[in-house]
Protein backbone atom coordinates (compact mmCIF):
# COMPACT_ATOMS: atom_id res chain seq x y z
CA UNK A 1 0.00 0.00 0.00
CA UNK A 2 1.27 3.20 -0.82
CA UNK A 3 2.08 5.70 2.30
CA UNK A 4 -0.64 8.46 0.90
CA UNK A 5 -4.14 6.04 0.86
CA UNK A 6 -2.76 4.23 4.32
CA UNK A 7 -2.26 7.63 5.37
CA UNK A 8 -5.70 8.52 4.45
CA UNK A 9 -7.10 5.21 5.89
CA UNK A 10 -5.36 5.87 9.45
CA UNK A 11 -7.12 9.08 9.42
CA UNK A 12 -10.39 8.12 8.60
CA UNK A 13 -9.44 5.15 11.33
CA UNK A 14 -8.42 7.67 13.99
CA UNK A 15 -11.91 9.71 12.99
CA UNK A 16 -14.12 7.12 13.37
CA UNK A 17 -12.26 5.68 16.08
CA UNK A 18 -12.97 8.58 17.97
CA UNK A 19 -16.83 8.89 17.64
CA UNK A 20 -17.55 5.55 18.43
CA UNK A 21 -15.82 5.67 21.54
CA UNK A 22 -17.21 9.10 22.61
CA UNK A 23 -20.25 8.13 21.54
CA UNK A 24 -20.42 4.85 23.31
CA UNK A 25 -19.13 6.39 26.68
CA UNK A 26 -21.36 9.38 26.46
CA UNK A 27 -24.41 6.87 25.20
CA UNK A 28 -23.81 4.35 28.46
CA UNK A 29 -23.40 7.44 30.81
CA UNK A 30 -26.20 8.87 30.09
CA UNK A 31 -28.16 5.61 30.66
CA UNK A 32 -26.72 5.18 34.26
CA UNK A 33 -27.28 8.77 35.14
CA UNK A 34 -31.22 7.98 34.78
CA UNK A 35 -30.75 5.29 37.35
CA UNK A 36 -28.02 5.27 39.69
CA UNK A 37 -29.77 2.54 42.01
CA UNK A 38 -29.97 0.09 39.39
CA UNK A 39 -26.04 0.54 38.18
CA UNK A 40 -25.81 0.69 42.37
CA UNK A 41 -27.15 -2.93 42.37
CA UNK A 42 -24.97 -4.15 39.03
CA UNK A 43 -21.64 -3.07 40.81
CA UNK A 44 -23.22 -4.62 43.83
CA UNK A 45 -23.53 -8.13 41.92
CA UNK A 46 -19.34 -8.13 41.44
CA UNK A 47 -18.95 -8.65 44.65
CA UNK A 48 -15.84 -7.21 44.92
CA UNK A 49 -16.37 -3.86 46.48
CA UNK A 50 -17.33 -3.33 50.05
CA UNK A 51 -21.04 -1.38 50.07
CA UNK A 52 -19.60 1.73 52.06
CA UNK A 53 -17.93 2.84 48.53
CA UNK A 54 -21.08 1.08 45.95
CA UNK A 55 -23.18 4.60 45.87
CA UNK A 56 -20.26 7.06 45.62
CA UNK A 57 -18.96 5.25 42.54
CA UNK A 58 -22.71 4.62 40.64
CA UNK A 59 -23.05 8.46 41.61
CA UNK A 60 -19.74 9.51 39.93
CA UNK A 61 -18.55 6.81 37.78
CA UNK A 62 -21.20 7.64 34.91
CA UNK A 63 -20.24 11.76 35.40
CA UNK A 64 -16.27 10.59 34.73
CA UNK A 65 -17.39 8.35 31.35
CA UNK A 66 -19.90 11.54 30.54
CA UNK A 67 -16.86 13.95 30.82
CA UNK A 68 -14.42 11.29 29.10
CA UNK A 69 -16.92 10.52 26.29
CA UNK A 70 -17.58 14.48 25.37
CA UNK A 71 -13.45 15.10 25.84
CA UNK A 72 -12.94 12.63 23.20
CA UNK A 73 -15.45 13.49 20.95
CA UNK A 74 -14.69 17.46 21.17
CA UNK A 75 -10.99 17.01 20.93
CA UNK A 76 -10.82 19.68 24.30
CA UNK A 77 -8.29 18.10 26.63
CA UNK A 78 -8.21 14.63 24.45
CA UNK A 79 -5.32 12.57 25.91
CA UNK A 80 -7.16 13.10 29.39
CA UNK A 81 -10.11 11.40 28.18
CA UNK A 82 -8.85 8.67 26.15
CA UNK A 83 -6.67 7.63 29.36
CA UNK A 84 -9.77 7.85 31.66
CA UNK A 85 -11.51 5.67 29.16
CA UNK A 86 -8.90 3.59 28.94
CA UNK A 87 -8.63 3.12 32.85
CA UNK A 88 -12.42 2.99 32.76
CA UNK A 89 -11.89 -0.08 30.50
CA UNK A 90 -8.91 -1.97 32.13
CA UNK A 91 -11.11 -1.82 35.48
CA UNK A 92 -14.19 -3.10 32.97
CA UNK A 93 -12.40 -6.05 32.04
CA UNK A 94 -10.74 -7.00 35.27
CA UNK A 95 -14.25 -6.61 36.99
CA UNK A 96 -15.80 -9.04 34.35
CA UNK A 97 -12.68 -11.52 34.10
CA UNK A 98 -13.06 -11.59 38.38
CA UNK A 99 -17.45 -12.09 37.84
CA UNK A 100 -16.53 -15.31 35.13
CA UNK A 101 -13.36 -16.62 37.19
CA UNK A 102 -16.45 -16.68 40.36
CA UNK A 103 -19.13 -18.21 38.33
CA UNK A 104 -21.16 -14.97 38.85
CA UNK A 105 -24.09 -15.34 35.59
CA UNK A 106 -24.49 -11.12 36.14
CA UNK A 107 -25.95 -8.51 34.14
CA UNK A 108 -22.41 -5.94 33.70
CA UNK A 109 -24.83 -2.92 33.69
CA UNK A 110 -22.46 -1.09 31.51
CA UNK A 111 -25.89 0.19 29.44
CA UNK A 112 -28.19 0.52 32.38
CA UNK A 113 -29.47 -2.77 33.86
CA UNK A 114 -31.20 -5.05 31.54
CA UNK A 115 -29.65 -4.09 28.45
CA UNK A 116 -29.36 -6.61 25.95
CA UNK A 117 -25.74 -5.15 24.84
CA UNK A 118 -24.95 -6.82 28.44
CA UNK A 119 -26.65 -10.25 28.05
CA UNK A 120 -23.58 -12.40 27.38
CA UNK A 121 -20.48 -11.75 29.53
CA UNK A 122 -18.56 -13.16 26.71
CA UNK A 123 -19.98 -10.42 24.19
CA UNK A 124 -19.15 -8.10 27.02
CA UNK A 125 -15.53 -8.76 27.49
CA UNK A 126 -14.92 -9.01 23.87
CA UNK A 127 -16.33 -5.38 23.20
CA UNK A 128 -14.70 -3.82 26.45
CA UNK A 129 -11.30 -5.59 24.82
CA UNK A 130 -11.76 -4.20 21.23
CA UNK A 131 -12.61 -0.51 23.00
CA UNK A 132 -9.86 -0.84 25.06
CA UNK A 133 -7.66 -1.45 21.66
CA UNK A 134 -9.34 1.26 20.25
CA UNK A 135 -8.48 3.96 22.71
CA UNK A 136 -4.95 2.29 23.29
CA UNK A 137 -4.10 3.21 19.61
CA UNK A 138 -6.31 6.37 19.34
CA UNK A 139 -3.92 7.68 22.33
CA UNK A 140 -0.67 5.94 20.95
CA UNK A 141 -1.76 8.29 17.45
CA UNK A 142 -2.21 11.11 19.38
CA UNK A 143 1.29 11.10 22.08
CA UNK A 144 3.59 9.83 18.97
CA UNK A 145 3.01 13.37 17.45
CA UNK A 146 4.25 15.00 20.32
CA UNK A 147 7.46 16.47 20.92
CA UNK A 148 9.88 14.09 22.47
CA UNK B 1 10.29 12.25 27.10
CA UNK B 2 6.70 10.56 26.14
CA UNK B 3 6.52 9.19 29.82
CA UNK B 4 5.97 12.84 30.96
CA UNK B 5 3.01 13.48 29.09
CA UNK B 6 1.54 10.06 30.03
CA UNK B 7 2.32 10.93 33.32
CA UNK B 8 0.74 14.29 32.87
CA UNK B 9 -2.64 12.45 30.95
CA UNK B 10 -2.84 9.88 34.13
CA UNK B 11 -2.57 12.91 36.57
CA UNK B 12 -5.63 14.90 34.78
CA UNK B 13 -7.86 11.69 34.41
CA UNK B 14 -7.18 11.39 38.07
CA UNK B 15 -8.29 14.89 39.04
CA UNK B 16 -10.89 14.87 36.61
CA UNK B 17 -12.43 11.34 38.60
CA UNK B 18 -12.00 12.95 41.79
CA UNK B 19 -14.09 15.63 40.47
CA UNK B 20 -17.26 13.36 38.74
CA UNK B 21 -16.92 11.95 42.47
CA UNK B 22 -17.72 14.85 44.07
CA UNK B 23 -20.16 16.13 41.37
CA UNK B 24 -21.85 13.12 41.40
CA UNK B 25 -22.55 13.18 45.48
CA UNK B 26 -23.79 16.98 44.52
CA UNK B 27 -25.88 15.92 41.18
CA UNK B 28 -27.12 13.18 44.13
CA UNK B 29 -28.33 16.09 46.72
CA UNK B 30 -30.56 17.37 43.75
CA UNK B 31 -32.33 14.21 43.13
CA UNK B 32 -35.82 13.51 44.23
CA UNK B 33 -34.84 10.16 46.02
CA UNK B 34 -31.43 10.33 46.40
CA UNK B 35 -28.95 7.59 46.89
CA UNK B 36 -27.79 6.81 50.48
CA UNK B 37 -24.21 7.52 51.46
CA UNK B 38 -24.10 3.86 52.18
CA UNK B 39 -25.69 1.52 49.27
CA UNK B 40 -28.50 -0.45 50.17
CA UNK B 41 -30.21 -3.02 47.55
CA UNK B 42 -33.21 -1.67 45.81
CA UNK B 43 -36.39 -2.35 46.63
CA UNK B 44 -36.16 -1.57 50.59
CA UNK B 45 -33.41 -2.80 52.97
CA UNK B 46 -32.75 -6.18 54.75
CA UNK B 47 -33.73 -5.48 58.25
CA UNK B 48 -31.76 -4.94 61.04
CA UNK B 49 -31.33 -8.59 62.39
CA UNK B 50 -30.38 -9.68 58.96
CA UNK B 51 -27.61 -6.85 58.27
CA UNK B 52 -25.82 -8.03 60.79
CA UNK B 53 -25.15 -11.04 59.09
CA UNK B 54 -24.49 -9.13 55.88
CA UNK B 55 -20.85 -8.96 55.75
CA UNK B 56 -19.54 -5.53 53.92
CA UNK B 57 -18.36 -7.85 50.64
CA UNK B 58 -20.50 -10.60 50.24
CA UNK B 59 -20.10 -14.05 49.62
CA UNK B 60 -19.95 -15.35 46.54
CA UNK B 61 -21.72 -18.13 45.25
CA UNK B 62 -20.73 -20.64 43.09
CA UNK B 63 -22.19 -21.22 39.48
CA UNK B 64 -22.64 -25.24 39.73
CA UNK B 65 -24.79 -24.38 42.72
CA UNK B 66 -27.45 -23.53 39.85
CA UNK B 67 -30.15 -25.64 38.52
CA UNK B 68 -31.71 -25.47 35.26
CA UNK B 69 -35.78 -25.10 34.31
CA UNK B 70 -36.23 -29.26 33.66
CA UNK B 71 -34.86 -29.92 37.25
CA UNK B 72 -36.36 -27.07 38.75
CA UNK B 73 -39.76 -28.55 37.24
CA UNK B 74 -38.90 -32.31 38.43
CA UNK B 75 -38.09 -30.95 42.05
CA UNK B 76 -41.24 -28.35 42.27
CA UNK B 77 -43.93 -31.24 41.22
CA UNK B 78 -42.19 -34.06 43.81
CA UNK B 79 -41.99 -31.72 46.06
CA UNK B 80 -38.55 -32.85 46.48
CA UNK B 81 -36.93 -29.41 47.44
CA UNK B 82 -38.33 -25.99 48.89
CA UNK B 83 -38.70 -23.51 46.45
CA UNK B 84 -37.77 -20.33 47.88
CA UNK B 85 -38.85 -17.35 45.51
CA UNK B 86 -36.74 -13.70 46.69
CA UNK B 87 -38.90 -11.48 44.21
CA UNK B 88 -40.98 -8.81 46.31
CA UNK B 89 -44.09 -9.89 47.89
CA UNK B 90 -46.07 -8.49 45.50
CA UNK B 91 -44.60 -10.01 42.50
CA UNK B 92 -44.74 -13.32 44.14
CA UNK B 93 -48.72 -13.02 44.64
CA UNK B 94 -49.06 -12.05 40.79
CA UNK B 95 -47.83 -15.52 40.39
CA UNK B 96 -44.81 -17.71 41.62
CA UNK B 97 -44.09 -21.63 40.57
CA UNK B 98 -46.31 -24.05 42.23
CA UNK B 99 -45.87 -24.59 45.93
CA UNK B 100 -42.59 -22.06 46.26
CA UNK B 101 -42.92 -20.12 49.72
CA UNK B 102 -41.91 -15.92 49.19
CA UNK B 103 -38.53 -14.67 50.93
CA UNK B 104 -38.35 -11.26 49.40
CA UNK B 105 -34.69 -10.10 49.77
CA UNK B 106 -36.60 -6.74 50.50
CA UNK B 107 -38.01 -7.79 53.74
CA UNK B 108 -35.94 -10.98 54.46
CA UNK B 109 -36.19 -10.57 58.31
CA UNK B 110 -39.99 -10.71 58.81
CA UNK B 111 -40.48 -13.49 56.34
CA UNK B 112 -37.70 -15.43 57.49
CA UNK B 113 -39.37 -15.46 60.75
CA UNK B 114 -42.99 -16.02 59.64
CA UNK B 115 -41.41 -18.99 57.57
CA UNK B 116 -38.89 -20.59 60.05
CA UNK B 117 -40.79 -23.76 60.97
CA UNK B 118 -41.06 -24.14 57.19
CA UNK B 119 -37.37 -23.97 56.64
CA UNK B 120 -36.42 -25.37 59.66
CA UNK B 121 -37.85 -28.70 58.48
CA UNK B 122 -35.96 -28.52 55.43
CA UNK B 123 -32.78 -27.83 56.62
CA UNK B 124 -31.09 -30.62 55.52
CA UNK B 125 -32.61 -30.48 51.83
CA UNK B 126 -31.99 -28.74 48.95
CA UNK B 127 -33.68 -25.02 48.98
CA UNK B 128 -33.81 -23.69 45.39
CA UNK B 129 -34.19 -19.97 45.62
CA UNK B 130 -35.03 -18.31 42.21
CA UNK B 131 -35.93 -13.66 41.19
CA UNK B 132 -37.05 -12.22 38.19
CA UNK B 133 -34.38 -13.83 35.85
CA UNK B 134 -30.25 -14.44 35.41
CA UNK B 135 -29.56 -10.38 35.74
CA UNK B 136 -31.40 -9.64 38.96
CA UNK B 137 -29.29 -10.27 42.45
CA UNK B 138 -32.44 -11.15 45.02
CA UNK B 139 -32.01 -15.06 44.53
CA UNK B 140 -27.83 -14.54 45.27
CA UNK B 141 -28.55 -12.45 47.95
CA UNK B 142 -31.19 -14.35 49.43
CA UNK B 143 -29.34 -17.67 48.98
CA UNK B 144 -26.07 -16.22 50.83
CA UNK B 145 -28.33 -14.68 53.83
CA UNK B 146 -29.57 -18.55 54.27
CA UNK B 147 -26.26 -20.40 53.75
CA UNK B 148 -24.96 -18.05 56.56
CA UNK B 149 -28.13 -19.20 58.64
CA UNK B 150 -27.00 -22.52 58.38
CA UNK B 151 -28.82 -24.29 55.33
CA UNK B 152 -26.34 -26.26 53.23
CA UNK B 153 -27.79 -27.26 50.57
CA UNK B 154 -29.25 -23.79 48.85
CA UNK B 155 -28.98 -23.34 44.80
CA UNK B 156 -30.37 -21.34 42.72
CA UNK B 157 -32.90 -21.10 39.76
CA UNK B 158 -31.11 -18.29 37.95
CA UNK B 159 -32.62 -18.28 35.03
CA UNK B 160 -36.00 -17.56 37.35
CA UNK B 161 -39.76 -16.64 37.15
CA UNK B 162 -39.56 -14.93 33.29
CA UNK B 163 -37.96 -18.49 31.85
CA UNK B 164 -40.25 -20.58 33.68
CA UNK B 165 -43.35 -18.24 32.71
CA UNK B 166 -41.90 -18.38 28.99
CA UNK B 167 -42.17 -21.97 29.16
CA UNK B 168 -45.85 -22.00 29.98
CA UNK B 169 -45.10 -24.18 33.26
CA UNK B 170 -48.32 -24.33 35.81
CA UNK B 171 -47.87 -21.23 37.74
CA UNK B 172 -49.47 -20.22 41.13
CA UNK B 173 -51.53 -17.09 42.15
CA UNK B 174 -51.74 -15.77 45.42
Amino acid sequence: MNAEPRNRFQAWGYWAGRLVLGIVFIYAAILKIASPQEFADSIAAYQILPFTVIDLLALGLPLFELACGLLVLSGFFFRTGVVGIIGLLAVFVGASITAQLKGLSIDCGCFGAHSWLDSNPWMVLIRDGLLLGLAVFLYDRHIRKLPS
Amino acid sequence: MLGKYVLQDIIGACLLLTGCLIGGLAVNELRCVPLAWVYSPSEGHLSQNTRGLNPSTPVSFAADEGIDRDEMQKLSLNHGALVVDARPEKQYELGHIPSAVSLPRNDFDKHYQALQSILQSHRDQPVIVYCGNFRCPDSQIVAVELQKLGYQHVRLFRAGWDDWQMAGLPEEKQ
